[in-house]
C-alpha cells in the first residue's frame, strides 16, 4: 500500500510538470494550447535518444529547448498567421508526430534499460531507490515552481499575465502582445517536454504514442487542484496544480487497485474527472435554483 | 505658435469599398495639434470620430494621407509601437485595465515603457511612486495597491486608467468618450481629474464626447465632425459665444 502511495507521488510529481506546462497557456494566457501531445512526446524521445547516447542530464535541457521551440511554432502560427489557437496547436502537434519518429530514426520506441539515467546517477549518492527517486523528483518540481513563479513577477512575466487578462491593454501599454503570447507558449511547452523527458527516465523507455491523452491528464491536475484548494495568483496556481496531479494519480492508483476498471480505462477516467469538475458548478447552480423554486411555490 | 505635436494630413478611410455597404468614414481629413492643445470632438454616430482615433493609434490602416507625431511619420508604424507615445482611454472601463491583476501590477505594466530598467516591477521605489500618484485621486486607492482591479467600480477603474496614462508620459492623449459609461457625479469627478492632469503635465489631448456641454466646457479648441470631414472648428473664444442648445440640435 505504501508503495502504491509513493508510486503515485512520484508519477504525480512528473505529471505535475505537465500540469504546469498546461497551466501557463490555459490559465495565465487564456489560450487553449493543443501542442501538448506533441511536445510531451518530443521531450520524451529527445531525452531518450540523448540518454542512450550517454547524456542523461543534457537530454533534459535539450528536451526543454525542443519543447520551447514547438511552443514557439504554435505561437507564430497563431499570432503571425492568424490561425486560431486550437488549430495552430493541432497543426504543430500533428507535424511533431513525424519529427518524433525522425528523432528516434524511424523507430516507434526505444529502451533505456541498462543505461545511466538521472535516477541511477542520483541513486549512487543516496543509496535507497524509493527515497532517491522521490526526493530527486520533488527537488526538480520545487525548483521549477520557484523559477516559473519568480519569472511571473518580473516585468516580462507581468506582461505575459496581463496578455491573458486584457490583450488590448497590453498593446496600449506599448508591449507587443504577439511576443508575450509566443514566450508564454514556449515556456508552457518547455515544461511539458520536461515532464515527458522525466517520464522517459522513470519508465526507461520512449514511445512515439505516449502523448495520447496527456492534455486531459494535465487539465485534470489543474482542475482537481483548483477544486480542492483555493486558487489565488500564479505561484499558488502552480503549486496546487502539482498537488492536484498527485491526488489524481492516487485516485487512479486506487481505482486500479480495487479492480474497479481495467488499466486501459485510464483515458476515460481522466475525461470523466474533467467533465464532472467542469460541469459541477453549473449542476450545483441548477440544484440551488430547483430548491429555491420548490420553496417559493410551497410558501406561495 | 507652439511646437506641432500631431499632424493629420488629408487622411481617407473607406470601409467595405466597392460594395453596396460602402462607408466613407474619413474623407480627406486634416488636423493639426500644437503642444498643450486640448481639443474636444463632437459629431453624431458614424461621423468618423472613433475611426479618426483608430487611425491615429494604428488599430486600422488608412487608405490615403499621412499622420505625423512630433514631426515623425507614423503612418505605417505598428499600434503597440505608437502606444509608446500615444495613450488612449476607452468608454468601457473594462477595456483599460486588467481585472485579475492588482492596482499596483496594472500601474506597473503601464509604467514599464518609461520606468527604469529594473527586473522586478513591484520594487520599493516604483511602489512609493504609485502610492504618491494614487493619493492625488483622493479615492483612498493608495492603501489598496494589492487589491484586484476587477473589484473596483467603473469610476475607480477609469481614474486608475487615467493615472496609467499620466505615468506613461505620452506626447498625445486620446480620450474616447471616457466618461460616457459613468454616472453624472463620477463623470464630473473624472473630467476634473482629466483637466487637472492634462494641465499639470501639459499633455496634448483629443477628447471625443457626446455631451455638447462637456465639449464646450473643456479644452481650448473644439471641432465638429460630420460624414468624415471637419465641418466646423471653434477656438476658445468662439466656444464661449456658442449656444449649447443650438449646437446640440446639430450634433447630439
Amino acid at each position: 500500500m505504501s508503495l502504491l502511495i509513493i508510486g503515485s507521488i512520484q508519477l504525480g510529481l512528473i505529471y505535475g510538470l505537465l500540469g504546469m506546462g498546461l497551466y501557463v497557456p490555459f490559465r495565465v494566457l487564456d489560450i487553449s494550447d493543443m501542442t501538448t501531445q506533441g511536445s510531451f512526446t518530443l521531450g520524451m524521445v529527445v531525452a531518450g535518444v540523448l540518454t542512450v547516447a550517454g547524456y542523461p542530464v543534457a537530454g533534459l535541457f535539450a528536451a526543454m529547448l525542443c519543447g520551447a521551440i514547438s511552443g514557439l511554432i504554435t505561437g507564430v502560427l497563431h499570432t503571425k498567421f492568424r490561425i486560431s489557437a486550437i488549430l495552430a496547436g493541432i497543426l504543430t502537434m500533428t507535424g511533431l508526430y513525424t519529427v518524433n519518429l525522425y528523432v528516434m530514426s524511424g523507430k516507434a520506441n526505444i529502451s533505456l534499460i541498462g543505461k545511466s539515467t538521472i535516477f541511477t546517477d542520483f541513486y549512487g549518492i543516496i543509496g535507497n531507490e524509493l527515497i532517491s527517486e522521490t526526493s530527486l523528483l520533488a527537488i526538480i518540481a520545487a525548483v521549477t515552481i520557484l523559477i516559473v513563479a519568480v519569472f511571473f513577477k518580473t516585468r516580462l512575466g507581468i506582461a505575459i499575465r496581463a496578455t491573458g487578462d486584457n490583450d488590448d491593454m497590453v498593446r496600449n501599454s506599448s508591449i507587443n502582445s504577439d511576443r508575450t503570447k509566443c514566450i508564454g507558449l514556449a515556456i508552457g511547452n518547455a515544461l511539458t517536454a520536461l515532464s515527458g523527458a522525466l517520464l522517459c527516465h522513470y519508465n526507461l523507455f520512449a514511445d512515439v504514442n505516449s502523448g495520447t491523452g496527456v492534455l486531459v491528464v494535465g487539465l485534470a491536475s489543474i482542475i482537481i487542484g483548483e477544486t480542492l484548494f483555493r486558487k489565488n495568483g500564479v505561484t499558488r496556481g502552480l503549486i496546487i496544480t502539482v498537488l492536484g496531479s498527485i491526488v489524481y494519480r492516487l485516485i487512479i492508483a486506487l481505482a486500479l487497485k480495487v479492480n474497479l476498471l481495467p488499466s486501459f480505462a485510464l483515458n476515460l477516467i481522466s475525461t470523466l474527472i474533467v467533465i464532472v469538475a467542469l460541469g459541477f458548478p453549473t449542476f450545483r447552480g441548477m440544484m440551488n435554483r430547483y430548491a429555491k423554486k420548490r420553496r417559493v411555490s410551497k410558501n406561495g | 505658435m507652439g511646437k506641432v505635436i500631431l499632424e493629420v494630413k488629408n487622411i481617407c478611410k473607406t470601409f467595405l469599398k466597392d460594395t453596396p455597404n460602402e462607408k466613407i468614414s474619413l474623407d480627406h481629413m486634416s488636423l493639426t495639434l500644437e503642444e498643450g492643445d486640448f481639443v474636444t470632438i463632437i459629431g453624431s454616430n458614424g461621423a468618423g470620430k472613433s475611426t479618426l482615433f483608430n487611425a491615429i493609434s494604428g488599430t486600422i490602416d488608412i487608405d490615403e494621407g499621412s499622420i505625423l507625431l512630433d514631426g515623425k511619420d507614423i503612418t505605417f508604424m505598428k499600434d503597440y509601437k505608437r502606444a509608446y507615445e500615444i495613450s488612449r482611454i476607452f468608454q468601457d472601463p473594462m477595456k483599460g485595465t486588467a481585472p485579475n491583476m492588482t492596482i499596483a501590477e496594472n500601474l506597473a505594466l503601464a509604467y514599464t515603457r518609461k520606468a527604469g530598467k529594473s527586473i522586478f516591477p513591484l520594487n520599493r521605489k516604483d511602489m512609493a511612486y504609485f502610492y504618491e500618484i494614487l493619493n492625488m485621486l483622493d479615492m483612498g486607492l493608495e492603501n489598496r495597491l494589492n487589491t484586484k482591479m476587477g473589484v473596483l467600480s467603473g469610476g475607480q477603474r477609469q481614474a486608475v486608467s487615467l493615472l496609467m496614462t499620466v505615468i506613461s508620459e505620452p506626447k498625445l492623449l486620446l480620450l474616447d468618450e471616457h466618461t460616457a459609461a459613468l454616472d453624472p457625479a463620477i463623470s464630473k469627478k473624472i473630467l476634473e481629474l482629466t483637466n487637472y492632469f492634462v494641465d499639470k503635465y501639459h499633455i496634448t489631448t483629443l477628447m471625443i464626447t457626446h455631451s455638447v456641454k462637456d465639449a464646450l466646457e473643456n479644452g481650448n479648441r473644439m471641432i465638429a465632425l460630420a460624414n468624415g470631414r471637419i465641418k466646423q472648428e471653434f477656438s476658445a473664444e468662439e466656444k464661449k459665444l456658442l449656444d449649447p442648445l443650438q449646437l446640440a440640435g446639430m450634433y447630439e
